[in-house]
Formats: C-alpha cells, structure tokens, sequence
C-alpha cells in the first residue's frame, strides 16, 4: 500500500475521543483473536495509538511489526519516531535508528529520510542533553571547593586572632 | 545594654539568614528535603565552629567590644552578599537545556556550595560574636551572669528570626529586602558598639545595606521556560511562587521554585480538557459508578480533592460531571497558591462557588472532618515541587482516606515519578503496596499519556468495572487520552504489582526514596 493510502487509511479510522480509542482497541484485539495482524494492521494501529498517546501500545505495536518479520524493518523505524517524544529513549532512539540507517541502505528514500529526520532531532536532543550533565559533572567539585574554602577562611581568621594573643602576651 | 542589643541582633540574623537563606535558593535550586537538611547542617556547622572560634577570640586581650563590632559589620556585609552574588552562581552552576529529571543533582550541589559560599561566612562571623559580648559584660558582672544575659539575649534575638523571617518578611518585606535591611542592621550594632569615627562608618555602611532593600529581584526569571513570560511571583511562607504565561495560547502556568519544565498548576483561557494528568482524574468519578450522563434530580456528587493548587483539577471534573449537581471542596495548605489562583488563572464563578476551596489547613487534618459518603477523593498533594508529603503517603492516611468514601467510592492519586511499576523497591510499588495496606486491594495504575506521571485509583470494597464496561460508561467527547490511559499497555493491575515494603506514620522513608528516585534517575 502506498504511503498516502496507508495515511488514509489510518485517518478513517482515527480514534478521536476517549470512547472511540477504547472501542477501537477492543475491535482491534477482536480482529487479533480470528486472524493474526498483518503489517500493515500493525502500522496502522501504530500511528492511532501514537496520536492518542498509548506509548505503551505504540511501543508493543512497533515491537510486533519486527517481530512479524525480522527482516521487516519497519518496527524499528516506528520505534525510532516514538523515541523522539521520550526523553528517556533519546539515545536508544539514536542507537537504533543508525542501525536502522546501516542495515537498510536499499529501503524507499522517503523512509530513509524519515529516519534520518528522525535521527537529527533525536541527536540534537540528546546532545544537548549530554553536553549538560556534563556541564553538571564539571561543576561537581564546586562544593567540596565551597567547603575547602569555607574552612580554610575560617581557620585562617581563627589563627590571625590567636597569632595577636600570642604576639600581646 | 549594646552588648545584650548586639547579641539579639546577631542571634535575629543567624535565623534569618537560615530560614530566609532557603527562600533565597528556592528559584535556583529548590527546597527539597535534602536542600533543607544541608542549609540547616551548614549554619548549625558554621555555628559551631563560630563559636569555638568566637570563644579563642576572646582569650586574645585585644579589645572584645571592637572585635566584636567588627564581626557583626563584617557579618552583616556577608549577609548582603547572598542576594547580590547567588543569582550569577546559580546561573553558572545550573547548565541550560537540562529538565527537572535532569537538574536534580544540580539543585543539591548548587545549594550545597551556596550555602558553604553565601550563609556559612555570615553565620559563622555572627556566631563568634557571643563570646566576645560575653568577655565584655563579664568585665563588670561576672562570667556566669554574663553568659546568662548575653546566651538569653541571643536566643530571644533567635526567637524574633524566626517568627519575624515567617510573619514578617516573606509576607510583607521580600527576602531580599529583609536580608539587606539585616545587614543594615548588624552594621548599625557594629556602630553602637564602636563609636567615634569608626561607628559613623558603620552606620553609613548601614544605610548602604537598606537602600539594597529595593533593588530588583534577580531570580524572577529563574530558569523560565521557553516561550514564556512572568506575570507575577510571590513568596509564600512554603515556596516561591510564579505565574507565567506562554504565548500566543495564552496558557498559563503557576510554576513552584525552580521551575523549569515543572507546573503546580495549569490553565487555559478556553479549555476544559488540560492534555495534562489532571483530566485522569476524571476516571474517578467514572469508576465510582457516578452516572455521568444522568439528570440533576440525582444526589449531588460529593468529593474532595487534596492539593487543590489553583483549581486546574476542577476543570477537566467539572466537564466530566457536566450539568451533575456536585458538593465538592479543595484543600489547598499554601494561601498564596489560592490568591494568585482567583487573581491569574480564574475558574468559572458558577464552579469556584460549587467547590470552594479551603486554605490554610493541612489535607490530613481537614480529612478527618469530611462527610463519611464521598464519592470520590483526589489526591494531589506535593510539597517543595516533587516530594509527596510523607504523611499523605502512609497505610493509617490510605486507611482515613477510606473511611470518609461510600462502598464503591474511589480514591485517584497523581504520582510523578521515574520508578517503574514492577521495581519492589521503587516509589510505585511502594505506594501501591501501602494502599492496598491501608485503603483495601482493589488498585490499579494508569500511565498518563506523554508523562511520566501516574494515576493510582483505588475503589473501596467493589471490584473495577471491566474496561469493556468502562467504554460503555465514558460519555462522548473526552479526549482520546483517557481512553489511551486504559488501555493494557498503559494499565498495571494489583496482580501485576510486586510484593513491596509500605510506608506508616511510624516508619516512613518516602523522603529518602524519592530522593534516590530523583538522583537515580538524574545519574542515568
């Protein structure tokens, strides 16, 4: 299925409340129990459970769709994109989607450019990130100086008041 | 007599400065349990050593009252310093693009060092001062009453610190005008006790140190967000307070101490449903079997909701509950979230009137006079901006929590944390266990959609309707979110959840482990 195909029809069947997402679900698992889900089931519900904010089910959909077929890229493709809105996948999301990069040189160019995409947000992001925390580890000595140089002051105060005693007696 | 006024004064601005000094951090680095641990460790460690030290001094010979004139001004001089010079340290030590996750480290090396850098010194210098006054009265009335005199004089200087730093300067002075008019202070005794030419120095320095009362705040823009601007800031007697505004949505958050990427609360000038936990806090009522869709001629739905902030958990419930009649009440400890709530992040007349809010008094406390047939309570409740109150987080509090719920009422606690459900040591399984301790087994957790909150419900003594039941029950229009949360991927039922260990009013080490939660998950 082409890709504008596909977009459509995933938008027809859209989950747009809170209801719907439920029902859809439960005729998704109702459709589970008659006939395993094909990929392009599976890349549907992807994007619906995205758009809903069902990272659990996207990432649980993502990790289907490979395991469907492991030499079916796209689940590790869609994992990328949930990266992207997960801080705390960052770097996994990085990781994967250069393995993704490597392994798939042949893939359509429009989904090597989404992965690559993908990928420079991903890195952007967590670069960042990373330039912090070690900006962050850079500051770690800062305390033990703040107290060295607390403590130095005060005994150097302390031995100037009794060098005085010392020198009046 | 200047020496008993001296001693007040300098024990007035060691208080001062210890309790204020947290005021002064709070936009920087917080006010967590552990920040509050390591000012209070770093004054009564500068105490100490200053009175030791004080105590060499006055062996020395050399003239005490001088010495001691001396210290309050430098004293007093150190005290200024802490406004002036926290806001570029604080910069310097807090790297940019980090999230509240991220900073956590951050926030207790920062306000560890800016506690050793910018109180320790005054405080020390100040508590070196006793001694000496005590040398100088002993001169004339004896060591022992000396020490009585001066040590009372002292402790009652420390007893107006404190009442003074809390009823006084933050609700009307501002921390930084009262540490600057602290310093004008020690410097005005520094001049008493000197004199002549010398003491005219002092009291010029003096008034140097009030005219730093009206200089501008350097931490109203502390670590603000992105696209935002600050509307108003206030310090509370709990926290520092901003409201900020992001354009062109018009959002608005009220953002506690650090800030960053962190609300208390959340409104919008036309939205009901947030996008954020709070419309979670819907499944409540659903769960509870309110029927949602009925007529008015049903009894009023009666709830209360702990940690009311500025309401923002009203919004997505009163949609929820549509045209229902409601009797609910807000619980909110901090005053100042309240006013600044009516003032910048109004709620509906008709609705602020239905759940009026209750401020001033402790969640706990005022449970204990809630009506015995709630539909429903909403628990969220957060101190110093991501630590849930040990004592709203024990098997006895779960256990009151239930007392005051009908059979098949239902108990939504917000949870943030990064501990995963399955971790028997983590925060989730935790609470969870001291729920099912306290409140009774029926729990279950819902991720929140794009969170890393949760929300924990527990129904007491009725199983939770089927989700297939559920879906039947949710009226049209709520956002897909909330059917998101209910999914399985999203939901951890009580049989999924690891035997844990569960927190009581005697033994509770809720502070310790989300502290550990936070630097765990900052040290990833």
């Amino acid at each position: 299925m082409s890709a504008w195909l596909l977009a459509a029809a995933v938008w027809s069947q859209w989950p747009t409340d809170a209801r719907e997402v439920l029902a859809w679900h439960a005729a998704r698992s109702a459709e589970d129990a008659r006939t395993p889900a094909t990929a392009e089931d599976l890349r549907a519900r992807l994007y619906a459970y995205q758009a809903a904010g069902a990272e659990g089910e996207a990432w649980n959909a993502a990790g289907r769709l490979a395991a469907l077929d492991p030499a079916d890229p796209d689940g590790l493709r869609y994992r990328v994109q949930l990266c992207v809105g997960d801080p705390a996948r960052w770097e996994e999301g990085v990781r994967t989607a250069e393995q993704w990069l490597a392994q798939n040189s042949t893939r359509p160019e429009r989904e090597r450019a989404s992965v690559e995409a993908a990928l420079g947000v991903l890195r952007e992001r967590s670069d960042a990130r990373s330039a912090a925390l070690q900006r962050r580890h850079a500051r770690a000595w800062v305390p033990w100086a703040a107290g060295a140089a607390f403590l130095l002051g005060a005994a150097a105060l302390v031995r100037r008041l009794t060098a005085r005693r010392s020198g009046s007696s | 007599m200047a020496a008993l006024l001296a001693a007040a004064l300098a024990g007035f601005a060691v208080l001062a400065v210890e309790i204020l000094g947290i005021h002064l951090l709070a936009p920087w680095f917080g006010t967590s349990a552990l920040v509050w641990s390591q000012q209070i460790g770093v004054v009564l460690l500068a105490m100490a050593l200053g009175g030791w030290a004080g105590g060499r001094a006055a062996r020395s010979g050399a003239d005490p009252a001088r010495r001691a004139a001396l210290l309050l001004g430098a004293g007093g001089v150190l005290i200024a310093a802490g406004p002036l010079l926290l806001a570029p340290f604080a910069r310097w030590m807090l790297p940019e693009n980090l999230t509240l996750d991220d900073a956590a480290v951050s926030f207790l090396q920062g306000s560890r060092a800016a506690a050793l850098l910018f109180f320790a010194p005054p405080v020390f210098l100040l508590a070196m001062v006793s001694p000496l006054l005590v040398e100088v009265r002993a001169r004339t009335r004896g060591a022992g009453l000396a020490a009585g005199e001066i040590g009372a004089a002292g402790t009652l200087g420390s007893l107006a610190g404190v009442f003074g730093s809390a009823f006084l300067a933050l609700p009307h002075l501002g921390v930084r005008a009262t540490l600057f008019l602290t310093c004008a202070a020690m410097l005005t005794a520094a001049a008493l006790l000197l004199r002549g030419r010398a003491g005219a120095a002092a009291g010029l320095l003096a008034l140097a140190g009030a005219a730093g009362a009206v200089s501008p705040d350097p931490a109203r823009e502390a670590n603000l967000p992105a696209g935002a601007r600050v509307l108003a800031v206030r310090d509370s007697f709990y926290q520092r307070l901003r409201v900020i505004e992001f354009e062109p949505s018009g959002q608005r958050w009220l953002q506690m101490n650090e800030g960053l990427d962190s609300f208390q609360s959340w409104w919008s000038p036309d939205a009901a449903w947030s996008g954020q936990y709070y419309d979670l806090f819907a499944l409540a009522p659903l769960c509870a079997g309110v029927d949602l869709q009925g007529s008015g001629a049903a009894r009023p739905v009666r709830f209360w909701l702990l940690g009311a902030g500025a309401g923002s958990a009203l919004l997505p419930l009163a949609a929820a509950l549509g045209g229902r009649p409601c009797e609910g009440i807000g619980v909110e400890l901090d005053p100042a979230v309240a006013e600044l709530g009516k003032e910048w992040m109004p709620l509906d007349p008709e609705l602020a009137a239905r759940v009026p809010s209750v401020t001033g008094a402790d969640a706990r406390s005022l449970l204990r006079v809630a009506p015995a047939d709630l539909d429903f309570l909403l628990l969220d409740a957060y101190a110093r901006q991501f630590e849930i109150p040990p004592h709203l987080a024990t098997r006895e509090f779960f256990a009151e929590c239930a007392a005051h719920l009908r059979p098949g009422g239902v108990l939504a606690v917000n949870i943030g944390t990064r501990d995963a459900a399955a971790d028997a040591g983590g925060l989730l399984a935790r609470l969870a266990a001291t729920v099912r301790a306290g409140f009774g087994p029926v729990v279950r957790l819902h991720r929140v959609p794009r969170s890393r909150n949760w929300i924990l419900l527990a129904c007491k003594d009725q199983q939770f309707p089927a989700l297939a039941e559920l879906a039947e029950r949710i009226p049209p229009g709520w956002p897909a979110e909330i059917g998101a949360a209910l999914l399985p991927g999203q939901t951890v039922e009580a049989e999924d959840l690891p035997a844990a260990e569960i927190f009581t009013d005697d033994r509770n080490a809720l502070v310790l482990l989300q502290a550990r939660s936070w630097r765990g998950g900052a040290d990833e």
